[in-house]
């Protein structure tokens, strides 16, 4: 049977059996519209907002619900709500092929805003920064590409960095990130996936992503956020991350097909 | 022996076990091509393991499983295309049209049978409009069978068909698998709880006790061995000692009546002559056989 017609029907299956997910990358794009529309049409988000990590618990969330469902929930729960798992296994399909399509249905979920927003920030490409942390700023100075630094716009404010091509730069970094998140997720979901403790160790690792990053604010850490070491490491070798993380996508998506294949649900 | 086109479902020797003690213990099984076989036992006897992994949702911890020759589990699509499955319970998501099913299916299945599934829709009431929450247990399930029966598989494994339908869809289904296997030669194995079902449609019976099958014959074949004796006109006074073998002995103080398989050498006559009295002999009804055995046999859950 021809492949990509099995997938396509696949595919748009596990569309009509989650319709209302279609809605989670909308919850994601918020924080990228609100400053835009708060602040007016020529200030854009800046970098602090978009490298908060308050977006990154929905890959998870989208990640659980279309990669594995039956293992985020009870079981009596999931004989109640069938996931749709077992009625796709037991048709005419190649069992990879139902987590390939599931994936390529979770990738482009996950992508479709930050590509989105990555043409849309095309259209002004100048990024202006308002770092408050002294450290941070002097990295941002020293190490991200074309910042300069500028007077604050108003009295009482920090002082602006200007990045040339910085929201451009910003939005490739954010589709990079996202993939690593998501190919990352990926993998741990098919991980722990035949282990009896699943659920547990889903969900407090998922807390645990969500929540610890976020300590530095209660606890009032000096120098730049995680977010933004990931940021400078990233804008230091951006060749090489992106050849790393599309390797790293591919390879561990076949990784988790392999297991797929072999792994009873 | 018998290729893969006579057996098209086999399983030998196997087991299984889920974190605990063992669901089916060297569990072997073969139905001919063509026949319709009913999968009988207690509740938790193991049945429905037995057909998921039949359907390649599971695998055999050691044994082997075979349908049409492939090992289910690891089989892929151009294989997979000739099994149909309907699971026990509701497998499809209740976000789900019903038009999504059917769409699904018409892209999978080359052989897909769209007139079929347009008559058994309109002859069972239900419209492609409609989400699977809409839908009562009993047309869920019929959605199911609509699912399995139109690719027009040439073995269809039917795990409790019958359950949460009502008696006229009931009959249907049955008269529906019925047609299938005119039409096309398809094995079918089915499980069920409704003895009656079972005595309609199917020609060969299996009863699962304990994980392991006990009984595998021609349903003619069980009906005419196993009978029920009522023996009268002792010369010698009424035997105390069950006879071997015997299911099931009930006496009175002037007769006995005893449940027993008959064959050659074990008959109505012959067991007059040995104890020296009168008999008469009646068939049992499948679910009369059924309780005896799971009583008397040893067949537990």
């Amino acid at each position: 049977m021809n492949k990509f017609r099995q997938f396509w029907a696949i595919f748009k299956f596990q569309v009509s059996v989650n319709p209302f997910v279609i809605l989670l990358p909308l919850a994601m794009a918020m924080p990228y519209f609100i400053p835009y529309f708060y602040a007016g049409k020529d200030t854009h988000p800046d970098l602090v907002s978009l490298l908060s990590n308050a977006n990154l618990f929905f890959v998870g969330l989208i990640a659980v619900i279309l990669l594995a469902p039956e293992i985020s929930r009870y079981k009596a729960y999931n004989a109640m709500w069938p996931t749709g798992t077992e009625f796709l296994l037991t048709r005419a399909v190649d069992r990879p092929m139902v987590l390939r399509a599931r994936s390529a249905f979770f990738y482009f979920l996950i992508l479709v805003i930050p590509v989105f927003t990555l043409f849309w920030t095309l259209k002004a490409p100048d990024l202006q920064v308002r770092e408050y942390d002294k450290l941070a700023y002097e990295k941002i100075l020293d190490q991200v590409p074309g910042s300069i630094a500028g007077p604050a716009s108003h009295p009482g404010m920090a002082e602006e960095i200007t990045i040339r091509n910085g929201t451009s730069l910003v939005g490739l970094y954010h589709i990079w990130i996202y993939l690593c998140i998501a190919v990352c997720t990926e993998v741990f979901v098919y991980l722990i996936y035949p282990l009896r403790y699943r659920q547990i160790i889903l969900w407090v690792t998922f807390y645990a992503c969500v929540f610890i990053p976020s300590a530095r604010f209660v606890l009032h850490t000096n120098g730049p956020s995680l977010g933004e070491t990931v940021f400078f490491a990233y804008v230091a070798h951006q060749a090489l991350l992106w050849i790393t993380a599309i390797a790293a996508v591919i390879l561990g998506h076949l990784w988790c097909e392999r297991r797929f294949e072999r792994m009873e649900q | 022996m018998m290729n893969d086109d006579e057996i098209p479902i086999l399983a030998q020797n196997v087991r299984r076990a889920y974190d605990g003690p063992l669901v089916l213990r060297d569990f072997s099984l073969s139905v001919k091509k063509g026949s319709i076989y009913g999968f009988l036992g207690r509740n938790g006897s193991g049945k429905t393991t037995a057909l998921r992994m039949l359907a390649g949702l599971i695998k055999p911890g050691s044994g082997e499983v075979r349908v049409l020759g492939f090992n289910p589990f690891t089989a892929g699509a151009a294989e997979r295309q000739w099994l149909g499955y309907m699971s026990e319970k509701a497998t499809i998501p209740p976000n789900t049209r019903l038009r999504s099913v059917l769409n699904l299916g018409r892209a999978l299945y080359p052989t897909w049978d769209a007139a079929l599934v347009d008559s058994l829709l309109a002859k069972y009431g239900l419209s492609p409009r409609r989400r699977f929450a809409a839908l009562s247990q009993g047309q869920q399930r019929l959605v199911g069978f609509v699912a399995a029966i139109a690719p027009r598989p040439k073995v269809l494994l039917l795990d409790e068909p019958a359950a949460n339908l009502d008696v006229v869809a009931r009959r249907e289904i049955l008269d529906d698998v019925l047609a299938l296997i005119r039409d096309c030669e398809c094995t079918v194995l089915f499980s069920t709880h409704i003895l009656s079902d079972v005595e309609r449609v199917a020609d060969h019976i299996g009863i699962l006790s304990n994980g392991s099958l006990r009984v595998s014959e021609s349903l003619d074949s069980l009906k005419d061995s196993i009978r029920q004796v009522h023996c009268f006109g002792f010369k010698n006074g009424i035997p105390r000692e069950d006879l071997p073998g015997s299911f099931r002995t009930v006496r009175t103080r002037e007769d006995l009546t005893v449940t027993l398989r008959t064959d050659a050498t074990l008959t109505p006559e012959s067991l007059a002559q040995h104890w020296s009295c009168q008999c008469e002999s009646r068939a049992l009804g499948l679910e009369d056989i059924f309780v005896e055995l799971s009583l008397n046999q040893g067949i537990l859950p």
